[in-house]
């Protein structure tokens, strides 16, 4: 019960962050603004409704569900950093109610590691990082992740061009 | 035989302690859940560096179950750590494990007698290198215990 009341504030509140609704009281034309559409949004809603609703112990031990602000804030950033074409990241949860958002593709790793809302320490590993790769420590500019998604989009030969 | 009870601050909370009950080949499990997995470029499915993490809080640290005490009280340990649901883990020995700087202690808790912790340093590099010296211990089928 606790756990669906949970949901259905997270979904309203997921939605009226994706969709701002103007009054127009101009001419009776009908205007309309669509959302982009954003291919990983639908199933990174779903997983976060999952995650949010994750009994007590989830781990095997005294692992809390996803907290409802984290996974508020989770989205909003992604929202940000993220455009039409983002591949769809997994999302792991933490013991603590935190949240990890990852992407693992042909050109490189991305994992973002969301402890609490404006606090995630991002981290990447491509081909010019090594394989340690490289780690910072973010708040509420997300534009470096977004360069850093737009990247895994960028054709191969890309690369090859800007190293030569 | 049982472990000997940990040290415990004024509060009452298991303080960070190597407990010389656990040797160095000793079996230290991590419980893996489902939700913890991710799939990688090649779509092989693999752990999340997210299942090596330490709870935050004061004398907080990477949950685990110490095999020496489950069998010291006569269980069967992958039987114990499966119960009632817990899809997979992973085993660690303690001596590589404290080689590694970690403390390995117990902290047993009402629905855990047998429950530890690892204390340390868990930051991103040294999550993977946990993943590096781990090994199955029930398997979840066709998912890798290493990192991507």
């Amino acid at each position: 019960m606790i756990g669906s009341q949970a949901n259905s504030a997270y979904t309203r509140l997921a939605e009226s962050a994706a969709t701002s609704i103007v009054p127009f009281r101009g001419s009776p034309k009908r205007v309309t603004i669509c959302e982009p559409v954003r291919g990983w949004r639908d199933p990174v809603m779903e997983r976060m409704k999952q995650l949010v609703q994750l009994e007590r112990g989830w781990d095997g031990y005294r692992g809390a569900p996803v907290g409802f602000d984290i996974a508020h804030f989770a989205l909003r950033m992604l929202d940000a950093a993220c455009g039409v074409d983002a591949p769809t990241p997994q999302l792991v949860p933490g013991s603590d109610g935190d949240l990890q958002i990852e992407w693992h593709t042909e050109r490189g790793d991305i994992e973002l590691d969301v402890r609490a809302p404006n606090d995630v320490l991002a981290w990447r590993r491509t081909a010019s990082t090594g394989p340690d790769g490289e780690e910072v420590a973010l708040t509420n500019d997300f534009s470096l992740v977004a360069s850093w998604i737009a990247e895994l989009l960028e054709p191969s030969c890309a690369t090859g061009t800007a190293a030569a | 035989m049982p472990l000997e009870p940990p040290p415990r601050d004024r509060a009452g909370k298991v303080v960070p302690h190597d407990h010389t009950g656990v040797g160095p080949s000793d079996g230290v499990i991590r419980r893996i859940s489902e939700n913890q997995l991710v799939t990688d470029k090649n779509g092989q499915r693999r752990i999340s560096s997210k299942a090596f993490q330490a709870s935050s809080g004061p004398n907080a640290g990477m949950s685990v179950d110490l095999e020496c005490s489950i069998i010291g009280a006569g269980l069967d340990v992958a039987t114990y750590v499966t119960t009632p649901r817990w899809i997979g883990s992973v085993r660690f020995e303690a001596g590589a494990l404290r080689q590694e700087g970690y403390q390995v202690g117990f902290d047993p808790i009402p629905e855990n007698p047998h429950h530890g912790e690892v204390w340390g340093d868990f930051g991103r590099s040294r999550r993977r290198r946990l993943q590096q010296l781990c090994v199955w211990f029930v398997p979840i089928p066709g998912v890798l215990a290493e990192s991507a």
